[in-house]
C-alpha cells in the first residue's frame, strides 16, 4: 500500500491543483479543499492505526533504502501525524468562514504548510528534513503577511530574518553531518556518527540546538514569536502554535536521540533551559494586553515544559513530554480558534475587548475557558495529566529544582489566564453587537475543547498511542534497524 | 458502591440543560437523593479505578467521613432550597459541582483523587464567587483563586513528595512533605495569617451564594486536617486562630464580614480539638465541624434574609427587625446561642467534647476567652441587628421555601442540642461525656454571662460605628514583585530585530564556548 506517502503528497497535490481548479470554477475551490482535507484525515487515521500495530517504513519508488527517500512512521511520528491531521482538519473547516482575504493563496499556502509539517514528521533522512523544514518556513512567512496589514508585514519580516538565520544553522549542521558521516539517511548517519571527532559533534549539536531552538522558541531566541502572532490570522496561529513549532521540536528531539543520545550533559542543558524558558515566558505573558501575544508567550512556556520532560531522558519523561506536545496542540488550537472567533464577531484583540463576551457568546466562551483551565494545568483537564506526568518524571530523576518550578509555572499562568477569564465574565462597558457565528467556526472549537476534557478524564485514549515512543527514541538501534529494514 | 458526590456532578450537567420548574425540581431531587445516598452508605472501600499508573480508590467510607458527608449533603439540600426561587442557571450548575466535589472529596480514599476534587472545588467556587452584578468580585475572586492555587500547588508537591518516599498514594496520615501539606490545608481552612481570602469574598457575593460557600471550602480544609495531619500537634495554633479570629470579628460592622471572621475563629476550635490528637479532641473537632456548618450556615441564611428584605447588610444601618421578620429573628437567636455554646444547642455539645479532650490548661483558657468574645460578638449581632429600637424599612418578606430551608437547619440544631446522642450515633462513637451535668452547664454558661456583663458595661464601645479599615494584607506585594520583573523583561524585549539577532548570536557563542570548554 502506498498510503504513507499520500500523507505528504495529497496536500502537496491539492495545493497545486487548487490554482488550476480556480481557473475553471471558483466555487469548486472550497469543495476541493474540504474533500481533500477529509480524505487526508481519513488516510492519517488509517495509517496511524496501522502504525500502532507495528511501525511502518516506506521507501519511495522502491529505491534502495540507502539511496531513496524513506518515510518512517514509528509511534512518535504517528502521534505527530495524528496531531497534524486533527488540527489541520479543524483549522481548514474553520478557515472556510474565517478567511475572507486572498482565499486561494491562503489555501494553497496552508496545504503546502501541512504537507511540509507532515513531511518533517515522517521523513527518514536529513536532507528531506531540511527541504520540508524550509517549505514550512517559507509558507509560514507568507501566511503571516497574508492579511496585508502593517503589523503582519512587520511580523513577517521579523519572522523571515530570524527564520533565515535558524535555517542557516540547521543547514550548516546538516552539511557538517554529511561531511563527517558521508550520509544523509538517519540510519546511516546514526551508525557512522560515533566516529566523528568530538569537536565536530559538539558543534553540530550546538548548530542544531540554535537552529531549531530559534524555531521552537527557546528563551532568548523566542523574541520573534509574539510580534509574528500579532499580525497573523488566528487560523495560522493555531496551526503554528499547535504543529509548526512542534514539528521543529520533533525534528530536534529525533536528531538528538538518534545522533547524540540523551546524555546527562545534554539533558541538563535542556532541563534547565526549559525551566528558564517557561518561567521567563510566563512572566512576560503576564504583562501582555494583546490576546495573541499572551497566547504566544504561553506557547513558548509550554515548549519549556516539553523540553524539560524530554531532557530527563527517561521513559516516563519522554512519555510525559510527548503527551504534552499532543495536549498543548489541542489546547492552543482551541484558544487561538476562540480568539479568532472573538475578533471575527466583535473585533476583539485585547484582553479588555473581551469584557462581557462570556454572556453574549456563552458557548464559545465556555469552550475557551475550558482550554484556559486545561493549559493552566488544573484537573480534570488534559493539561493537568501531562503536567502531573512531567512532574512525576522530573521527581523520579531527582531534578528537584526543576520539578519544583513546574507548579510555580502553573501558578504564574493562572495569574494571567485569570485576567482573560475575568474580562470574559465581567460587565461590559457598553452594549455588544455580536455578528452571527457560523457553525464552521464553532464546531472545530467545540470539538477541540471537548477533546481537552476527554483526554483529561480518559488519558488512556492517547497514552496508548504514545506508550511505545520511548522504545524508538531511547534505544536508537531500534529505529535504525527499522529504517534499514532489518 | 458509588461515590455519592458523583450524583451531584452528573446532575449539574442536567441542570445546565433544563430550566424553570423542572430545574428547580431536579435540583432539590438531586440533593435529596444525595442525602439519602450518603446516609445509607456502608462503611468500607469500593470502586477502585486504575488511572495512569495509580490505583485510585473512589469510595472509601469511614465513620468520620460519613459524618462529614451527611452534614455536607444535608446543608447542601437546605442551601439549594434557600436559593431555589431566585438563583440563576449559573448558580444551580456551579453550586452542584461545588457541593458534589466537596462530597466526593470526603469519600475518596487516595491522595490523587483527593487533589483532583480539591482543585475542582476551587475552580467551581471561583466561578461561583465571580459575579458580574457585583463588580468588586472581579478582584476578590481573582485573589481567591490565586491563593487557593498556591494551596493546591503545595498540596500537589506534598503528595508527590510523600508518594516518592512511601510509594503509595493512600489517603492516610502524612509522614513526608508535611510543610507543604500544612500550607495547603492552612490556606483551605483559612488559618489566621492566610485567612485573607475569606472575609473579602464571603461578604461581597450575592447572599445565597455566601450561604453555600460558608459551609464547604473551609470545612473541606478541616476534613483534610483530620485525615492528613493527624501527626502534627496544632493545639496552640488552633487556639490562637480562635482568639485572633474573634478579635477581628469584634471590630466588624458589616454583618457578613463579622460572620466570616467567626468562621476563622470557629475553625480555630476545630484545629485545637483535632490538633491535640486525643480521641475526644478529634471527635469533638469533627462534631464541631458538623455543628458549625449548621449554625454558621443558618446565620448566613438569616443575614441573607435581612439583605433580601431590606437591601442592607451593615449593622450600622440595621435594627428593629425582630417585629417585622419574626421567624428570621427566631432562627438568628437559635444560631447565635448555638455558636456561643449555650446549653441545649448543638454548639454546646461539640465545644464540650473538645474541652473534655483538652488537658492543657492554656488551651482550655484560650478557648474560654474565645468563647467570651464569640458570645459578645453575637449579642452585638442580634441586638443591633434585630432588637434595638429603630425603624428599618422591609421591602419584601422571605418566601416560604427560604423559611423551609432555615427551619430545617434550625430544627436539627435544636435536636442535636437536646439529644446529643444523635450525633454520636451518626459517628458511631461513644464519647462518654455527660452532656447535661450541672457542672458542665454552669461552666459553659459562664462565658455568656461574662459577655452579657461586658455588653452592658461597654455598650457604647460595642455599638457599631464607622471606623477606618486598615488593610494589613501583605500578599499583593508578591504580585507587585512578579509584575515588576515582567515589566523589566518586556522593556528589554522591545521589538527591535537587530537586538533579537544579537541575542541569537550571543546565545550561540555562549553555548558553543561552554560546550567546547
Amino acid at each position: 500500500m502506498d498510503t504513507p506517502v499520500l500523507l505528504v503528497v495529497l496536500p502537496l497535490l491539492t495545493a497545486f491543483s487548487l490554482g488550476i481548479i480556480k481557473t475553471f470554477s471558483k466555487k469548486l475551490v472550497k469543495a476541493v479543499t474540504v474533500i481533500s482535507a477529509t480524505v487526508h484525515l481519513a488516510l492519517i487515521i488509517s495509517v496511524v492505526r496501522e502504525a500502532m500495530q507495528s511501525p511502518i517504513v516506506y521507501h519511495l519508488g522502491d529505491w534502495d533504502n540507502l539511496l531513496g527517500i524513506s518515510l518512517v512512521i514509528d509511534s512518535f511520528s504517528a502521534m505527530m501525524a495524528l496531531l497534524v491531521g486533527v488540527l489541520s482538519y479543524g483549522v481548514i473547516i474553520y478557515s472556510l468562514v474565517y478567511v475572507d482575504f486572498h482565499e486561494l493563496k491562503y489555501y494553497v499556502l496552508s496545504f503546502l504548510l501541512i504537507a511540509g509539517v507532515m513531511g518533517m514528521s515522517l521523513t527518514g533522512d536529513l536532507f528531506n528534513l531540511y527541504v520540508f523544514f524550509e517549505i514550512v518556513s517559507i509558507t509560514s512567512y507568507a501566511l503571516v503577511a497574508i492579511k496585508e496589514e502593517e503589523a503582519s508585514f512587520e511580523g513577517a519580516f521579523k519572522y523571515l530574518v530570524m527564520g533565515m538565520l535558524s535555517g542557516t544553522f540547521v543547514l550548516l549542521a546538516i552539511i557538517l553531518t554529511y561531511q563527517v558521516t558521508g550520509a544523509l539517511n538517519f540510519a546511516q548517519v546514526a551508525a557512522n556518527f560515533g566516529d566523528a571527532p568530538m569537536l565536530v559533534r559538539q558543534t553540530i549539536f550546538v548548530f542544531f540546538l540554535i537552529g531549531f531552538g530559534t524555531k521552537f522558541c527557546l528563551v532568548p531566541l523566542h523574541a520573534w514569536l509574539p510580534d509574528v502572532y500579532c499580525g497573523a490570522p488566528a487560523s495560522f496561529n493555531a496551526l503554528s502554535s499547535g504543529i509548526v513549532i512542534k514539528a521543529s521540536l520533533y525534528a530536534f528531539i529525533r536528531i538528538v536521540f538518534l545522533l547524540f543520545g540523551m546524555t546527562a550533559g545534554i539533558g541538563q542543558i535542556l532541563i534547565y533551559w526549559g525551566v528558564i524558558t517557561f518561567l521567563v515566558a510566563h512572566t512576560l505573558a503576564y504583562q501582555q494586553e494583546s490576546l495573541k501575544r499572551l497566547l504566544g508567550y504561553s506557547s513558548i512556556a509550554q515548549i519549556g515544559y516539553i523540553l524539560l520532560a524530554i531532557g530527563l531522558g527517561t521513559e516516563s519523561g519522554i512519555i510525559a513530554g510527548s503527551y504534552h506536545i499532543f495536549n498543548d496542540g489541542l489546547m492552543k488550537a482551541t484558544l487561538f480558534l476562540g480568539v479568532g472567533i472573538f475578533s471575527y464577531a466583535v473585533g476583539a484583540s485585547k484582553i479588555d475587548d473581551l469584557r462581557g463576551l462570556g454572556f453574549s457568546m456563552p458557548k464559545i466562551s465556555f469552550a475557551f475557558v475550558i482550554a484556559t483551565l486545561a493549559i493552566i494545568g488544573l484537573p480534570p483537564f488534559n493539561g493537568f495529566i501531562s503536567k502531573w506526568l512531567i512532574l512525576q518524571a522530573a521527581w523520579e530523576t531527582e531534578y528537584i529544582v526543576a520539578a519544583f518550578f513546574i507548579p510555580v509555572g502553573s501558578l504564574l499562568s493562572l495569574a494571567y489566564y485569570l485576567k482573560v477569564i475575568k474580562a470574559l465574565y465581567s460587565r461590559p462597558e457598553r452594549e455588544i453587537e455580536v455578528k452571527p457565528i457560523d457553525w464552521k467556526l464553532r464546531v472545530p472549537t467545540y470539538v477541540l475543547s471537548a477533546a481537552c476534557l476527554v483526554m483529561g478524564i480518559i488519558p488512556g485514549l492517547s497514552l496508548a498511542l504514545i506508550e511505545n515512543i520511548p522504545k524508538f527514541l531511547l534505544d536508537s538501534s531500534n529505529y535504525i534497524n527499522l529504517l534499514l529494514g532489518r | 458502591m458509588v461515590n455519592p458526590g458523583l450524583i451531584y456532578l452528573l446532575g449539574a450537567v442536567f441542570l445546565y440543560f433544563t430550566k424553570g420548574k423542572l430545574r428547580q425540581f431536579l435540583a432539590v431531587a438531586i440533593s435529596v437523593v444525595g442525602l439519602l445516598w450518603v446516609y445509607n452508605l456502608p462503611v468500607g472501600e469500593g470502586m477502585k479505578v486504575a488511572f495512569l499508573d495509580l490505583d485510585l480508590i473512589l469510595v472509601s467510607v469511614t465513620d468520620m467521613s460519613r459524618l462529614t458527608g451527611i452534614v455536607f449533603a444535608f446543608f447542601g439540600l437546605c442551601a439549594v432550597l434557600y436559593a431555589l426561587l431566585f438563583a440563576e442557571r449559573k448558580f444551580y450548575v456551579l453550586s452542584h459541582i461545588y457541593i458534589g466535589s466537596s462530597i466526593t472529596l470526603v469519600f475518596v480514599g487516595d491522595l490523587f483523587s483527593f487533589y483532583f476534587f480539591w482543585e475542582l472545588m476551587t475552580i467551581s467556587s471561583y466561578f461561583l464567587i465571580f459575579d458580574r452584578t457585583k463588580p468588586i468580585t472581579e478582584q476578590t475572586s481573582y485573589y481567591y483563586f490565586i491563593m487557593h492555587l498556591v494551596g493546591g500547588v503545595s498540596l500537589l508537591w506534598g503528595i508527590l513528595l510523600n508518594y516518592s518516599v512511601t510509594g503509595s498514594i493512600a489517603l492516610t496520615t502524612i509522614e513526608h512533605g508535611l510543610p507543604f501539606f500544612i500550607v495547603a490545608v492552612g490556606i483551605k481552612l483559612a488559618f489566621i495569617g492566610v485567612h485573607t481570602w475569606l472575609p473579602k469574598n464571603y461578604s461581597n457575593v450575592p447572599f445565597y451564594t455566601s450561604v453555600v460557600l460558608s459551609a464547604f471550602t473551609t470545612k473541606a480544609g478541616v476534613y483534610a486536617l483530620y485525615r492528613l495531619l493527624g501527626a502534627v500537634s496544632l493545639g496552640y495554633a488552633g487556639t490562637i486562630s480562635a482568639i485572633v479570629g474573634v478579635i477581628f470579628a469584634l471590630k466588624q460592622t458589616e454583618a457578613r464580614r463579622l460572620l466570616s471572621y467567626h468562621i476563622i475563629s470557629q475553625i480555630g476550635y476545630m484545629i485545637a480539638g483535632i490538633g491535640v490528637g486525643t480521641t475526644l479532641g478529634v471527635a469533638g473537632g469533627m462534631f464541631h465541624l458538623f455543628n458549625h456548618i449548621l449554625y454558621k450556615g443558618l446565620l448566613f441564611m438569616v443575614i441573607g434574609v435581612v439583605i433580601y428584605a431590606t437591601g442592607k447588610g451593615d449593622l450600622i444601618d440595621l435594627g428593629g427587625l425582630s417585629k417585622k421578620l419574626p421567624f428570621t429573628t427566631f432562627c438568628g437567636v437559635v444560631a447565635s446561642l448555638a455558636i456561643a455554646g449555650a446549653p441545649f444547642f448543638n454548639g454546646y455539645v461539640s465545644k464540650l467534647v473538645i474541652k473534655s479532650g483538652l488537658e492543657d490548661p492554656v488551651l482550655q483558657w484560650g478557648l474560654y476567652i474565645a468563647g467570651i468574645g464569640t458570645a459578645l460578638s453575637f449579642m452585638k449581632f442580634m441586638y443591633f441587628g434585630f432588637f434595638r429600637e429603630r425603624e428599618v424599612e422591609v421591602e419584601r418578606k422571605p418566601t416560604m421555601i427560604m423559611k423551609l430551608g432555615m427551619g430545617l437547619v434550625a430544627g436539627v440544631i435544636i435536636l442535636i442540642g437536646l439529644v446529643p446522642g444523635v450525633l454520636e450515633s451518626i459517628a458511631n462513637l461513644e464519647t462518654g461525656v455527660d452532656y447535661f451535668s450541672l457542672a458542665y452547664l454552669w461552666e459553659s454558661s459562664q462565658p455568656i454571662l461574662i459577655a452579657a456583663v461586658i455588653f452592658k458595661l461597654a455598650h457604647d464601645i460595642i455599638e457599631p460605628h464607622e471606623h477606618d479599615e486598615v488593610d494589613r494584607d501583605i500578599y499583593p506585594f508578591v504580585g507587585y514583585g512578579v509584575n515588576y520583573v515582567g515589566g523589566v523583561l518586556s522593556k528589554v524585549q522591545n521589538g527591535d530585530v537587530s537586538r533579537y539577532i544579537l541575542w541569537l548570536l550571543t546565545t550561540l557563542a555562549v553555548v558553543w564556548v561552554s560546550f567546547l570548554a
